[in-house]
Order: structure tokens, then sequence, then C-alpha cells
């Protein structure tokens, strides 16, 4: 189970650990159930804890960003290392999406 | 080309070994001291070559993968990922971005993560006998 807060309209959601072709349905039904549940404005995807990303991750935002567009709100990624970063970037996510780097990482 | 070290690998194509035979690839090179990013790109590109070969090698059926990591001349690390699977029909045409014959949970961007995260990317297949690919990287010695 994620961390998550619910303040004021933004859902931020703590992911954490690998986020890989085997991780990827448990992570999206998750995330998917919390954003049903609360039916946010802002979506945030902290990424700060993620330990692994794959390409996997590409489709798993893309997908949340649909979600969320599809009512109005919007998807943020937040704190994003590195790693992640080099993979969101090949695929242009930062053109549709807003992306925020970690700090330092 | 001189091999200077290898070790190879095979397990199930089972989802759950994804993590196991990126992080026993990266076991193996971290003997050439590399950087956190190399060994990041090592285990994605190894991440995403086994990911290929669950999803669009095997499909619905489990077959065996097969990892062969060496360690050649130059500081350079060669990795060899082969399934015996459905094999690809339109080798250019599956290593285009964002073409997947996968479901929509996939990006379509495996080859071009390969490509970006390594030196160089060759694919071999044959349809209905299998796929290889081969990554090689050179590890930036330091000190």
């Amino acid at each position: 189970m994620f961390v998550f807060t619910e303040k004021e309209g933004v859902l931020k959601i703590m992911l954490r650990g690998d986020i890989d072709h085997n991780a990827v349905t448990a992570i999206r039904e998750e995330i998917d159930g919390l954003i049903f549940a609360h039916k946010p404005k802002t979506v945030v995807l902290d990424m700060s804890a993620v330990t692994f990303c794959d390409s996997s991750a590409i489709a798993l935002v893309i997908g949340r960003h649909k979600r969320v567009s599809a009512y109005g709100g919007t998807l943020v990624l937040d704190r994003v290392p590195r790693g992640a970063m080099r993979i969101f970037r090949l695929a242009g996510l930062e053109k549709i999406i807003t992306v925020k780097t970690g700090e330092g990482k | 080309m001189k091999i200077l070290n290898s070790m190879k690998l095979s397990f199930p194509s089972l989802s759950r070994n994804e993590s196991f035979s990126r992080v026993a690839v990266a076991a193996f090179i971290s003997q050439l001291d590399p950087t956190i990013e190399e060994m990041t790109d090592i285990k994605t590109a190894v991440s995403e070559a086994v990911t290929n070969c669950i999803v669009h090698g095997y499909g619905d059926t489990v077959g065996h993968i097969h990892i062969k990591a060496c360690i050649i001349e130059d500081n350079r690390v060669r990795i060899t990922v082969s399934d015996k699977g459905r094999g690809i029909k339109d080798i250019g045409q599956a290593m285009e971005p964002c073409f997947t014959t996968g479901s929509e949970d996939r990006a379509g961007m495996g080859f071009t993560v390969m490509q970006s995260f390594t030196d160089k990317l060759r694919v071999r297949s044959t349809p209905k006998k299998g796929t290889t690919v081969i990554m090689e990287k050179k590890i930036v010695k330091r000190g």
C-alpha cells in the first residue's frame, strides 16, 4: 500500500520500490483506486522512493494522465529520480505532463 | 574479441524473474567498478530485453530465457538475452519508438531504451524460433 495524503483537491501518492513490468499491474490498480475514490483536481505522484524504473513506467504514467485528464484533473510527477527522468525524457513525457526532478539526485 | 570473464543465467519467463535477472547482471559487472549511472543503464537495458522475452517472445506460455554476460577487452560488457519464443516478423518495425503489439500497459519503448542506454544493440530473430538481443556497453575506467 502506498502512503498518500489528500488535501484541498490535491492527492499526493508516494510511490516506492521498483517499477517494472512485474510490479506495474499492482501499482496501477492501487493508483487508480485512489483516483477513483478521491477524484482530486491534482494527482501528484511522488517518485523519490522509487528504486528502479524501466519503460513500464511510461505506459503507467501516460495511462494515469489520460484517466485524470478525462475528468478535468491534472497529473504531476514530483521528485523524479535521475534514472526515471532519462526514461521519461526519451518518451517526451515532459511535453504533456509536469515532471519535476528530485533535488540533487 | 577476447573474453576476460563471463557468466550464464537461465530461468523461466516469469515476470518475477525480471528483478532477479537485472540485479544478477549488475552484480556481475560490478567488478568493472561502474558508476551508479552505468549500473542503472545496464539494469534498465537488461530489464527491457527480459520483459520483451516474457511479453512478446513467450506471451501466455512459459519458456526459458538465457542471458550471457561477458567482460571483453577495453572495459566493455557484452550482454546477450535470448528466448526461443515467437520471434519478430519485422525487426525494423518492432524497433520503432511507440510501436507495440502488447496491451495498453506497454509503451513500445523497450528497444528505444536499450538503444539509448547501451553503445551497441543488435537484434536477431526468426519467426517461431526466437529472438536474440546483443547489447554492448563500455564502462569508463576511473581513477
